[in-house]
């Protein structure tokens, strides 16, 4: 069935291609929110279009999820670059310049809490592994970050949330 | 298959984005390590948190479907120029009738 509507989405029938994305979505979006936040529709629509426009060259053999999210990364940081270069210095340059999180300033939190206190990369790495189903590799290459940056990343991350969720189970 | 590549997997796993084989290897490794079991703890708890209050996507992009009508294959610029040339069709084949009715 998803062949079928490939091969009608790359002839330019808009429903197969609706059809083809739609079990992507909701992750699609909530990975999208992670990363960019009050832009997040303005981003999905762009993503969509995008791979609407570009889903003739589709290869075949590829995945169609990792595709879809390549095309959301990047638009992601395209919107993130537009924004950082309107505003001179925002919340948002802060939050593309820092480089995490102290550690101890996630102490006293519970989960939810600290993995909002994350920045947007992180928590959007956050999201790509743990519930979207994808590899170390495969988040490397949404991100446009390289694979050992992202073991780096998880493992400073873990370690922090690992201390988090023991202090709230202590609490318990 | 070592601790290290097995907490690796442990997204994976709880996703069900493992192979048979692999979920396997990993809850043979689960069985035997306590301190596998705290990051598969850890793991469980990220993917809650994470999915809590997860956003609904807005309506599917209605510019795609309009800008389908004119065919997805036909690269912007070039629609317009097919656009007026269809018209010009149209008004030829008009002015062909009308000549045939004088004929």
């Amino acid at each position: 069935m998803a062949e079928v509507d490939l091969s009608l989405a790359r002839k330019g029938d808009p429903e197969a291609f609706e059809r083809l994305v739609t079990p992507h979505l909701n992750g699609l979006f909530g990975f999208i929110c992670k990363r960019t936040g009050a832009m997040a529709e303005d981003v999905y629509q762009e993503t969509l279009l995008s791979a609407w426009r570009a889903i003739p060259g589709f290869k075949e053999g590829s995945t169609l999820k990792t595709w879809l999210y390549a095309i959301a990364g990047y638009k992601c940081l395209d919107a993130l670059r537009r924004k950082s270069r309107e505003l001179q210095h925002t919340e948002l340059d802060e939050d593309l310049e820092s480089p995490g999180f102290e550690e101890n300033s996630l102490r006293g939190m519970d989960i939810r809490q600290a993995l909002a206190a994350l920045n947007k990369e992180d928590q959007s790495l956050m999201y790509l592994l743990y519930t979207q189903g994808f590899t170390q590799k495969e988040a490397a290459a949404v991100l446009g970050i390289p694979e050992g940056t992202v073991k780096s990343r998880l493992n400073r991350l873990r370690k922090a949330l690992k201390e988090t969720l023991g202090g709230e189970q202590d609490g318990h | 298959m070592d601790i290290e590549k097995t907490r690796e997997l442990l997204p994976l796993f709880i996703t069900g984005n493992l192979s048979t084989e692999d979920v396997l290897s990993v809850s043979r490794l689960l069985a035997e390590s306590p301190s596998l079991v705290g990051e598969l703890r850890l793991t469980l708890a990220l993917h809650d948190g994470l999915m809590r209050d997860a956003p609904l996507p807005p309506r599917f992009p209605q510019a795609l479907y309009n800008e389908s009508q004119d065919s997805a294959l036909v690269p912007g610029v070039l629609a317009d120029s097919l656009k007026k040339l269809r018209q010009a069709a149209g008004i030829t084949r008009s002015a062909v009738r009308m000549a045939l009715k004088f004929i």
